[in-house]
């Protein structure tokens, strides 16, 4: 191997790798919070848009929110999750949150977040590879963003 | 960026009940500012909690979470565990927060 080949593959190389760390630390995942619609995120996150609804899960969130910067989401369930999604419909960015539980874990979540305009308020659980679906609606009062 | 997650964990019946606030913009990257330019995202992406050095919970989270992110959650657990709660944002930055459980 002459210098010129060798300097050629080792900037190919170089360029290569620092490609590959990119990929990797894309831990979070851009298709789960996609901005193309509530049909696609469901879409992108369960790979149908029909999820059954269970009564086994409960979302506490006001009927009417004063502060749409500020809503209080609670989902609790009775199933055995291993997951929790938080879906807010009309938001535009739709995926609020993914959570991953282990056994230690109660199936329970509070959060605060941003609405920005009334919207259906989903929470979908996984239970034993199966999704499950609670809507409630939230009316937003006051616009913050 | 040295403000302190802030962690309050409890325990009741063998059920710890923890609270984190972490002191955080979370711009959703929509907004504007007074002069209508957009504010760049900057927003809390990724949450993991363990106990006692095990892992506990991990989420990714999106740019609809409120200003200085508030999460609550519950685990099975006693008093004198040690709770951490390690985040990260959209820009890398990592915060993290650890408490004894009461």
């Amino acid at each position: 191997m002459n210098r010129r080949s060798f300097l050629r593959r080792a900037l190919l190389g170089g360029a290569a790798l620092s490609l590959i760390p990119l990929d990797l630390m894309a831990a979070w995942q851009k298709a789960s919070f996609t901005d193309a619609g509530f049909s696609q995120a469901m879409q992108n996150n369960f790979g149908t848009t029909s999820i059954p609804s269970s009564d086994k899960i409960t979302i506490t969130a006001p009927a009417a929110a004063t502060n749409s910067a500020m809503v209080p989401v609670e989902v609790s369930t009775t199933l055995k999750a291993d997951q929790i999604f938080l879906l807010v419909e009309k938001n535009l960015t739709p995926l609020v949150y993914k959570l991953d539980l282990t056994g230690r874990m109660m199936p329970y979540f509070n959060i605060r977040i941003k609405m920005k305009e009334s919207s259906a308020v989903h929470a979908v659980v996984r239970s034993g590879q199966k999704y499950y679906r609670a809507t409630v609606d939230v009316a937003v009062t006051a616009q913050a963003c | 960026m040295s403000a302190q997650v802030r962690i309050v964990a409890t325990e009741v019946a063998g059920v710890v009940t923890a609270k984190v606030i972490v002191p955080h913009p979370n711009e959703s990257g929509r907004r504007k500012d007074e002069l209508g330019n957009l504010v760049p995202a900057h927003f809390i992406s990724e949450a993991k909690g363990s106990l006692n050095g095990t892992a506990l919970f991990e989420m990714q989270l999106g740019p609809s979470v409120s200003k200085n992110p508030f999460l609550q959650f519950r685990f099975k657990g006693g008093k004198g565990d040690t709770l951490n709660v390690v985040l990260l944002d959209n820009k890398q930055n990592s915060f993290a927060g650890e408490t004894v459980v009461k």
